[in-house]
């Protein structure tokens, strides 16, 4: 194929079907050019999505009322800071409703493929098959 | 490049005249065996889903109830319900405080046991049916017991996952395995009490439920010969490179899927959280299981707004 | 918990912030930022007897939009804001102390970036990296084929990383 040009943004947002994916991957494996284009794509987008969370003036912050976390929250969480700490606490509770948000808690795939792994090792049956997710976590 | 292989009834019957229907406790102690053998190799490990194929090459060391598997991008060790890895990022020590006995599924039945040749050496070909359809065929070392070779076949009849050991050796050196003895250093996973994952799952049982120290809550399902581990998340987390993961249809709902070489992660947000399960269970067995955990989807927002307002 | 039906004045706690902070990424200004939130707030709340049944962000989104870009024209009539369709590239916008103040912790380099970019482009940016709208809800609200956010989006990040070096 031809350079993926604005098929790359697609493709860090996920809104690629499986085809054009499965396309713009071949091709960057074939392709510096684009691989470094997906690089620069990359930076700018997390430059936008790491800006934090503001806290709205104290005119708005009757829409701010502190609700109690539930117990069932995220796993190991990266956040970004304080700021972006405390609107995690603000819109992740009970907020299923409004997509998703760049100050929201990262799920740690390591964490969650070795609590697996140690529960897989107490029972028989290919070990070293399903330990395989613990190297190759994506 | 799947080696398509039809099954049918007739097969299980013509293995069940030839005698090789064995008694269930046999099977057991097949993967009882190969879980408790001792050796070194190399392995490869490949899935094929969906024109996808995710190949893995690693060292494997299995001694002392414990099995290290090293690669390129890391390396990991599981054992005695403990768990260390340790990769580019970092490492971890995980250990579960407390766990359910394991038993096999009654819909998996022996179907023959033929003698064969792995690497020079005597072996045992081993067939397992389920409800019918061949599942898997494994090669067991007979003086180790060491799984040699296993394929498992998806619900078409497809290979849809093959395990090779390339290379053996019975004797372990043990001095490659990290320290196992030093409990302090694991985080504790305690058992955690029911919460709304289904007790059971397209054939799957829920074993156990794990808190883990960050108050998150892990559900493991097995069925003795697969199993996976769902975990319920806040329903804005961030799942990285799963929410980029190939979309899939199943049952008319959506989730996100990335296959690895050993097994299949599935990352979706439903009304009220977000989860995301990981195993090495067959894609027809996941088409199963999916359905019966809490569905995708958005909460219907204005329906309860406008419920709230005007009754 | 999925029983319980929140208020309109819950839905409202919940919005305040990602409406703020649309707002705010767009014209770099907290004022006119809480000036929009309050505005839109009190549009949703009319617009719920209009809603139709489709997507609930998209819907939320396009009334927020739209309040912003009146809120714009309003203020280009009174002339005391800066303008946010204003498409010349590197037009450099200078900051107000408040701006000055809030960002000095918060990624200025950024925001002023962001300020810097078309309107069309900023929009698409913020829709998707600062409220997280999937394309489809960003085609919703915008009123544009999914193809064009596609494209938007792109372009505004290639600006971006070059102004960002």
């Amino acid at each position: 194929m031809s350079h993926p040009g604005e098929l790359l943004s697609a493709f860090l947002d996920g809104e690629l079907v499986a085809g054009e994916r499965r396309q713009v991957m071949s091709h960057l494996a074939e392709c510096a050019e684009c691989r470094a284009e997906l690089a620069d794509l990359d930076a700018a987008r997390s430059a936008v999505r790491s800006l934090p969370m503001l806290d709205p003036p104290l005119e708005l912050s009757a829409f701010e009322v502190p609700v109690a976390p539930r117990p069932a929250v995220g796993l190991t969480w990266a956040r970004a800071g304080a700021a972006a700490a405390a609107a995690v606490v603000a819109v992740a509770v009970g907020l299923a409703a409004f997509g998703s948000d760049p100050a929201t808690p990262a799920v740690d795939l390591g964490s969650v493929i070795d609590q697996h792994a140690a529960r897989v090792s107490v029972d028989p049956g290919l070990t070293s098959v399903r330990l395989v997710s613990v190297v190759n976590q994506p | 490049m799947k080696r398509r292989r039809i099954v049918t009834a007739l097969v299980l019957a013509w293995s069940m005249l030839l005698g090789g229907v064995a008694v269930a406790g046999e099977l057991e102690d097949f993967l009882r065996g190969a879980a408790a053998a001792e050796f070194s190799g190399q392995q490869v490990v490949v899935t094929f889903t969906d024109g996808e194929t995710a190949a893995g090459f690693y060292e494997v060391t299995q001694s002392g109830g414990f099995t290290m598997l090293e690669a390129d991008s890391g390396m990991a060790m599981m054992g005695e319900g403990r768990v260390s890895s340790a990769d580019g990022g970092g490492e971890g020590h995980l250990r579960v405080a407390d766990w359910s006995a394991w038993r096999l599924s009654d819909r998996y039945s022996l179907g023959s046991v033929d003698r064969t040749i792995r690497l020079g050496r005597p072996a045992s070909l081993v067939t397992i049916f389920e409800d019918g359809l061949l599942r898997t065929r494994m090669a067991f070392d007979n003086e180790t017991g060491a799984p040699m070779l296993s394929e498992v076949y998806d619900g078409s009849g497809a290979l849809f996952r093959i395990a090779m050991v390339t290379g053996f050796s019975a004797e372990v050196v043990t001095s490659r395995m990290g320290d196992t003895g030093n409990l302090d250093e694991y985080t504790m996973l305690m058992p955690a009490p029911m919460f709304r994952l289904p007790e059971s799952a397209g054939g799957y049982w829920r074993a156990d439920t794990y808190q883990g120290p960050d108050l998150s809550l892990h559900a493991f399902y097995t069925d003795g010969l697969f199993s996976f581990s769902v975990f319920e998340l806040d329903s804005r987390a961030k799942a990285g490179p799963l929410e980029d993961g190939a979309e899939v249809e199943i049952d008319d709902r959506r989730y996100r899927r990335v296959i690895d070489p050993g097994g299949v992660w599935i990352f979706w947000r439903a009304p009220d959280n977000s989860y995301l399960l990981v195993g090495d269970l067959p894609p027809d067995h996941l088409d199963e299981v999916l359905p019966d955990l809490p569905h995708p989807g958005r909460p219907n927002v204005f329906k309860r707004i406008w419920r709230g307002l005007f009754g | 918990m999925a029983d319980e039906i929140p208020t309109w004045e819950e839905v409202a706690r919940r919005h305040g912030r990602r409406i703020y902070n649309f707002a705010y990424r767009l014209c770099g200004n907290p004022d006119d930022a809480a000036d929009l939130a309050q505005e839109v707030l009190i549009r949703v709340q009319r617009g719920l007897t209009s809603y139709r049944p489709g997507s609930f962000e998209g819907w939320l989104w396009r009334i927020t939009r739209n309040a912003f870009l009146d809120q714009v024209r309003y203020r280009k009539r009174r002339a005391t804001s800066p303008l946010p369709d204003d498409d010349r590239l590197g037009h450099a916008i200078a900051p107000s102390p408040d701006e000055v103040l809030a960002s000095v912790r918060l990624g200025e380099d950024v925001q002023a970036a962001l300020l810097k970019l078309p309107y069309d482009f900023r929009e698409a940016v913020v829709l998707c990296d600062v409220v997280g709208l999937t394309y489809d809800e960003i085609a919703e609200a915008v009123d544009i084929p999914v193809g064009t956010v596609r494209s938007r989006i792109h372009r505004g990040r290639k600006l971006l990383k070059e102004m960002l070096g």
